[in-house]
């Protein structure tokens, strides 16, 4: 192993331009992530040809730093506007923009920042010690394990929102709601199209959530009257103080461990490893009806969940040449195109590519930290222009950013719906947070209950008595009961001060 | 007034741009060729659209992008290649899927003028390594004597994976439940031995029948692989199961006649260009990609289209 | 109150809509192989409890007004502030809707100029040479990058519209 770092070291050192490469990839990806549509996999996908004038390791260096910059790039724009530029962040925005509007953006995008370096260090750092093992444990993960993982996510619900639980619950089941939408997932079956071909697609996530986010905000900022005034100040990008960094610690620890695992899973990545993360640091919290206000474990839980998820997904990749996520799968191709196959044999066969690959990660992560203030800092910029000016060009973006992705006006339909809906729920304060979580859930959820359900021959009982299965469902069963229990009290605390009513 | 003038200029242009064509009908192909597809950027047909889009630029001097329209099940793609103007430069990237859109009546296949089929992939049934079935003929058996027992993965929901494994059902009487997943999460769930077996081609799948991990238990192609000497297709064991996943370009049914024969000319010359042949090799497609002309290709989708129907059919996904 | 009256009204519209949905779901045409857990499965446990849920709600709501003893007639008056909010939202949302049909029909290029001067009406600002700069330099930079630095394309509109375009990108 040692020998195996040496030629990687020795790679890097002779290929000087190989930093050169990080670091245009890095920034590259930063700025990918933080345009609105524009997300990681396709700021890879454009690169990949380009990769033909390298060699294969410069070529994969390239893409796994973009995927690291992109990772974090989308949340600048998420706390700074609302708008998550990519699917990964849409969880960050959640409770980085509520802080940045209290005036902290500055704060904000340093825990973004730091939780995104130590996130993404700690996901490589996996990578490098215990990808194969890692990958055989992602193996036992079958559809009744998917299911309890995202059941576990889901129940979160109640205790997310400082309002009603019952608003809460409903938010929750709309988003579940609006994930049907399309074709079936085991069927084929077409389901609330009404005879419109042009639905098939269904609420595709990404311009679901730019609509319920940033054009949500940009209504809400019209009709607000002091729109000229702004709004949010000190935008001085600076990473957390010691302490504060102490307090959010085991908030980073868990949140990267569940990155990492989840990352580690084929077929669910970064976004899916934020939203449960930001679940778990609810139910673990001590006041989880701050949420959503802008406290700094909400930042905390997704960014270095979602960094930490980039190292998981590569673990599947390099170790059984089964790419863990979207992204990873286009650097698959990648890879093919260069005349290498991916699979168990990679880590042998081409040990100093794959070794390559980790330090090189490792380096990104920590570019990711020099650049990413200086993005942030180019952004706020953005922020003295007047709001008149900053409002629409930021409805332009998302409009042109999700006709961009995939060509299809539907899409950009999908988005001004949504977008008028997440304004309504939150006039009628629904709470987001629930809504969201239902739409990224719902669809692994449904799926893998009925792949499991076919595998098991519709057999409940062997369905849940896997014991993975088992200890997430009953996990979930227990902070089900506690999420309401603690909300109950706190109602019952609420209507007895007098404070609290109206 | 502001609309006025950008009404005039607009007439004065279109009124150029009308005359232009038919005064530089030799110069075809003279901009950039746009190739929709309803998959991924990055995947499977993107990659199949720029690697012909290499050779084609060197060879025409036009460059040839792809249009990637994802998800609902190819129709956001065909709207859109059906809105665009017949001008010789938009192709779409078709596949089987249009085929089964077609037979679901979704779409029909007589809105494309076929140009060119390039691909021609091979897909088999493989079990993981410590799978108790050790040849084609035990994992038959096992399925006859226990209908529906057998699990196995598959790619999208009624799809070709669907169809290409009902076909197998019908074929075999020997019936297995298809499982849906995503590419990545089938490949997980059959190592990780959650479903017994899935379908997949040999490109993504060599790796880890490389290292052992995984064995190939029949190949859905006319021929063996000379790759896989030992594995026995499904046609001598008796069964005509040879549907293959294929990459294809098509035009707009009106498209111009001298167009289709320029175009059909440069994609030929770009496909049996090196760097073609170099990357098909690599991603495992060069076995029985043959190239097929408009006329040939016209056939094969006739085909295509009886086959599909019928097992689409008695999947009961015909209404 | 008018908020009151309101999450009322949705609570009550989400519940129909849940019972509604539950009915088409029941309406989905049956698969033979997954018959057990078919393509309404799903889709009914979801909005069989959002009906129960919003049904709970709506109740509570009706409750509550009845308890707080507050008479609607104070429903609908305005107050002067919160009308021109709802102008400004209004208007906003109906410039949105517009430049939707635009950007499908004259192409990127026209809509956006037109949408980002007019939408900086909206919203109060005095500048107007800044503001129509602003918009043909945003426009610029939106088609360079998308349509020559990524290659992505962007919508050309329809007709006359299309040709113009098509010099562009």
């Amino acid at each position: 192993m040692l020998e195996a770092y040496g030629s990687a070291l020795a790679y890097l050192f002779g290929n000087p331009s190989s930093f050169l490469l990080i670091i245009f990839s890095v920034i590259w990806g930063i700025a990918f992530g933080s345009v609105p549509g524009l997300t990681g996999i396709v700021g890879v996908a454009l690169l990949i040809p380009f990769t033909f004038v390298f060699d294969p390791t410069a070529g994969l260096l390239l893409l796994s730093g973009v995927y690291v910059g992109s990772t974090f790039g989308g949340s600048i724009s998420a706390i700074l506007f609302n708008t998550p530029g990519s699917p990964e962040a849409a969880c960050t925005a959640l409770d980085g923009y509520p802080m940045a509007k209290k005036g902290q953006a500055g704060k904000a995008l340093g825990i973004a920042l730091a939780s995104s370096a130590i996130g993404g260090i700690f996901g490589t750092i996996v990578l490098m010690l215990l990808a194969p093992p890692m990958a055989q444990f992602a193996l036992n993960f079958g559809p009744a394990e998917y299911f309890a993982l995202a059941v576990l996510g889901i129940t979160a619900i109640s205790a997310i929102g400082g309002g009603s639980i019952l608003k809460g619950l409903v938010a929750g089941l709309l988003g579940l709601g609006i994930a049907t939408v399309g074709l079936d997932p085991i069927t084929g079956t077409e389901r609330y199209t009404f005879g419109n071909l042009s639905l098939l697609t269904g609420i595709s996530f990404v311009p679901a959530i730019i609509g319920t986010f940033a054009l949500a905000e940009v209504l809400q900022r019209a009709g607000e009257k002091t729109s000229t005034a702004e709004v949010i100040t000190d935008v001085s990008t600076k990473l957390p103080s010691m302490k504060e960094f102490m307090e959010t610690r085991f908030t980073l620890l868990r949140s990267s461990s569940i990155g990492a695992v989840i990352g580690a899973l084929p077929g669910v990545g970064a976004t899916t490893a934020a939203f449960i993360s930001y679940s778990e640091a609810v139910r673990w919290s001590k006041r989880p009806q701050d949420f959503g206000t802008g406290v700094a474990e909400g930042i905390a839980a997704p960014e270095s969940a979602n960094n930490s998820a980039v190292g998981g997904s590569m673990i599947p990749l390099l170790a059984l040449g089964i790419p863990g996520s979207a992204t990873t799968a286009v650097m698959l191709g990648g890879l093919t195109i260069h005349g290498i196959i991916p699979g168990p044999l990679l880590m042998e066969t081409n040990t100093q590519l794959v070794y390559t690959v980790f330090i090189g990660m490792f380096i990104a992560n920590i570019l990711m930290l020099i650049f990413g203030i200086r993005a942030a800092r180019y952004f706020a910029l953005v922020l003295k222009a007047p709001y008149a000016l900053v409002g629409p060009a930021i409805v332009v973006l998302c409009m042109t950013g999700v006709y961009a992705l995939n060509s299809n006006i539907v899409d950009v339909g999908v988005m001004l719906a949504m977008g008028a809906f997440g304004f309504l729920l939150r006039k009628l304060r629904y709470p987001i947070a629930s809504f969201v979580i239902g739409l990224v859930l719902g669809p692994i959820a449904e799926r893998s209950l009925r792949q499991g359900l076919v595998i098991s021959d519709y057999d409940y009982w062997d369905f849940v008595s896997r014991p993975i299965t088992a200890v997430l469902l009953i996990a979930s069963l227990l902070s089900l009961i506690y999420g309401f229990y603690g909300q109950w009290k706190r109602h019952r605390q609420d209507r007895g001060s007098p404070a609290a009513t109206g | 007034m502001l609309s006025l003038k950008i009404t005039t200029i607009a007439a004065v242009v279109a009124g150029m741009s009308i005359a232009a064509p038919a005064a530089l009908a030799e110069d075809y192909p003279s901009r950039t060729i746009e190739v929709i597809h309803s998959y991924g950027p990055g995947g499977g047909t993107d990659r199949f659209v720029r690697a012909v889009a290499v050779p084609f630029e060197e060879i025409s001097g036009q460059s040839m992008v792809p249009i990637s329209i994802q998800g609902g099940g190819g129709m956001p793609a065909f709207a859109n290649f059906q809105q665009r103007r017949v001008d010789g430069y938009t192709l779409m990237a078709i596949s089987p899927d249009q085929i089964i859109a077609h037979a679901l009546g979704r779409i029909s296949m007589d809105a494309f003028q076929p140009l060119a089929r390039v691909q021609y992939d091979q897909g088999m049934i493989v079990v993981p390594a410590d799978s108790p079935f050790q040849t084609i003929e035990e994992f038959i058996a096992h399925a006859r004597e226990n209908p529906g027992d057998l699990t196995v993965g598959i790619t999208g929901a009624a799809g070709f994976d669907d169809t290409v494994m009902g076909l197998w059902n019908i074929e075999t009487g020997a019936e297995v439940t298809t499982v849906p997943f995503g590419s990545s999460e089938m490949v997980s769930n059959t190592l990780g031995g959650q479903v017994d077996a899935m379908h997949e081609e040999y490109g993504p799948a060599r790796g880890l029948i490389d290292s052992g991990d995984m064995r190939p238990l029949v190949v859905f192609s006319d021929e063996r692989l000379p790759v896989l000497p030992d594995v026995p297709t499904a046609v001598e064991l008796g069964y005509d199961v040879t549907l293959g996943r294929w990459r294809a370009f098509a035009m707009p049914a009106d498209a111009d006649p001298a167009h289709v024969e320029t175009l059909y000319g440069l994609i030929s010359e770009a496909v049996a260009s090196d760097a073609y042949q170099e990357v098909q090799e690599q991603a495992a497609l060069q076995f029985r990609s043959e190239l097929l002309d408009p006329e040939e290709f016209q056939a094969f989708i006739e085909e295509e289209i009886e086959v599909y129907t019928r097992v689409l059919d008695a999947l009961g996904l015909l209404n | 109150m008018a908020h009151r009256l309101l999450d009322l009204a949705f609570a009550v519209f989400l519940c129909g809509l849940s019972i509604f949905l539950w009915v088409v779901a029941d309406g989905f045409p049956e698969s033979r192989r997954f018959a057990q857990a078919d393509a309404d499965y799903w889709p009914k446990i979801i909005f069989g409890t959002m009906a129960l849920i919003a049904a709970i709600l709506a109740i509570r709501s009706v409750r509550d007004m009845r308890r707080s003893g507050l008479s609607a007639a104070g429903a609908f008056t305005m107050s002067p502030d919160f009308r021109n909010s709802a102008l400004r939202i209004g208007g906003m949302g109906a410039l949105v809707l517009v430049y939707f049909v635009a950007f499908q029909h004259l192409g990127f290029i026209l809509a956006t100029f037109a949408f980002l001067v007019l939408a900086s009406f909206v919203l109060p600002y005095r500048n107007n040479l800044t503001r129509v700069l602003f918009a043909a330099g945003f426009t610029a930079v939106l088609v360079l990058f998308f349509t020559q630095a990524l290659e992505l394309p962007l919508p050309r509109g329809t007709g006359i519209f299309y040709d113009l375009n098509v010099l562009f990108y």
